[in-house]
């Protein structure tokens, strides 16, 4: 699997030691070259190369090149078989794919959304022309910076006042399209034991992260209230709009791997959903 | 024979180990992962485009991998350590 699929990997040498320098000087450019003979002196001047994650749009690159249907729900350990979600599947999610996650597409499934998923640079109108019940910004690699496309999207979906709900670079996404500003961090959040705290309740749970930029909590216009920080850092891991239905969170509520604690995230959206079908929004805008 | 492989870093450190991947070099920002399961999630998870992944936990790759834990269509990692 490896070869074929063209991934170097090495062995062998001191993970606590590399570690150490990268939460001393910080996440940094590296190269790693393998090979019958290798040469140091060349893979620093290769790593040197590097031009840093900062302004580098990377969602681009991953996304998916057409839109698709979703329908696969989470697996089945008791029938060893993939599920097939809830009911009708009556709410229509329409997921911006920066480069998504599946388990995130199959929750949206066990959780009643027919789900399409359309690629990162996909206009508003044309978003919006699918008649979505409610939107996913996916999670994904880069710098949200430089996603304009996707921030001018974000921004029209607020606007109608769609349910929206982001995960980790979705989060960062809906963060700068409310106004707010992101930070490159020293060496982010990467793994599955991290302690993040619901402020409304006081709640910790346990998550699954990965993210190396997050949304300045500072940086939150007055319409846009913190909901969750990591207890590592103290760094913004949720928030929410009061102008809209719409919120993110930072770290991977869909887990995989990592702990299930805060999967009832998901629920939340549904819920901003089926109260805008309700109260008729989504419905009237369908129209308009 | 078992190929060669360094891991240098920007700060000019230098990491020489035994290649178990494919032969070539890739260049990327160095991360850590501290995760003591889930690597077959982590190397085909998008997020990791264009990093080079260090797994802090020792016990990788004694579990193989399986269609089922496939976070995308293939590994995105630039590398893995």
């Amino acid at each position: 699997m490896r070869a074929c699929n063209n991934i170097v990997a090495i062995s062998d040498i001191d993970t606590r030691r590399l570690t150490r320098i990268l939460r001393e000087k910080g996440a940094q450019g590296g190269a790693v070259v393998t090979g019958p003979s290798v040469d140091s002196a060349a893979a620093i001047d290769l790593a040197r190369s590097f031009p840093g994650m900062k302004g580098m749009d990377l969602a681009r690159e991953v996304t998916t090149g057409e839109t698709y249907q979703w329908d696969q729900g989470s697996w089945s350990l008791d029938d060893a078989a993939w599920g097939e979600g809830e009911g009708e599947a009556e709410r229509h999610v329409v997921a911006y794919d920066f480069g998504v996650k599946r388990n995130i597409l199959r929750i949206l499934v066990d959780r009643g959304c027919r789900v399409t998923v359309v690629p990162a640079t996909t206009p508003a109108a044309e978003a919006l022309s699918l008649q979505p019940d409610g939107i996913f910004l996916s999670n994904g690699p880069g710098d949200p910076e430089p996603c304009d496309y996707a921030i001018e999207a974000i921004r029209a979906f607020i606007a109608r006042k769609l349910p929206v709900f982001g995960i980790c670079l979705g989060h960062q996404l809906l963060g700068l399209a409310a106004g707010a500003r992101t930070v490159k961090m020293k060496f982010g959040h990467h793994g599955a034991n991290h302690p993040v705290q619901d402020l409304a309740t006081g709640q910790v749970m346990i998550t699954s992260q990965n993210h190396g930029f997050a949304v300045d909590e500072d940086s939150l216009p007055d319409h846009v209230k913190a909901t969750h920080r990591s207890l590592f850092d103290d760094s913004l891991q949720g928030l929410e709009l009061s102008s809209a239905p719409a919120f993110g969170f930072q770290g991977h509520p869909e887990a995989s791997p990592g702990p299930h604690d805060i999967a009832g995230i998901f629920d939340r959206f549904i819920s901003n959903i089926d109260e805008a079908k309700a109260a008729g929004n989504v419905t009237l805008l369908k129209k308009a | 024979m078992t190929d060669q492989a360094v891991l240098a870093l920007e700060d000019g450190n230098v990491f020489l180990g035994r290649s178990i991947g494919a032969n070539g070099e890739s260049v990327g920002e160095v991360v850590f992962n501290t995760a003591m399961t889930g690597y077959q999630e982590i190397l085909t998870d998008p997020s990791y485009a264009r990093q080079l992944v260090t797994l802090t936990y020792p016990h990788i790759g004694n579990t193989g991998c399986n269609p089922e834990d496939e976070e995308s269509s293939r590994p995105m990692v630039a590398g893995l350590q």
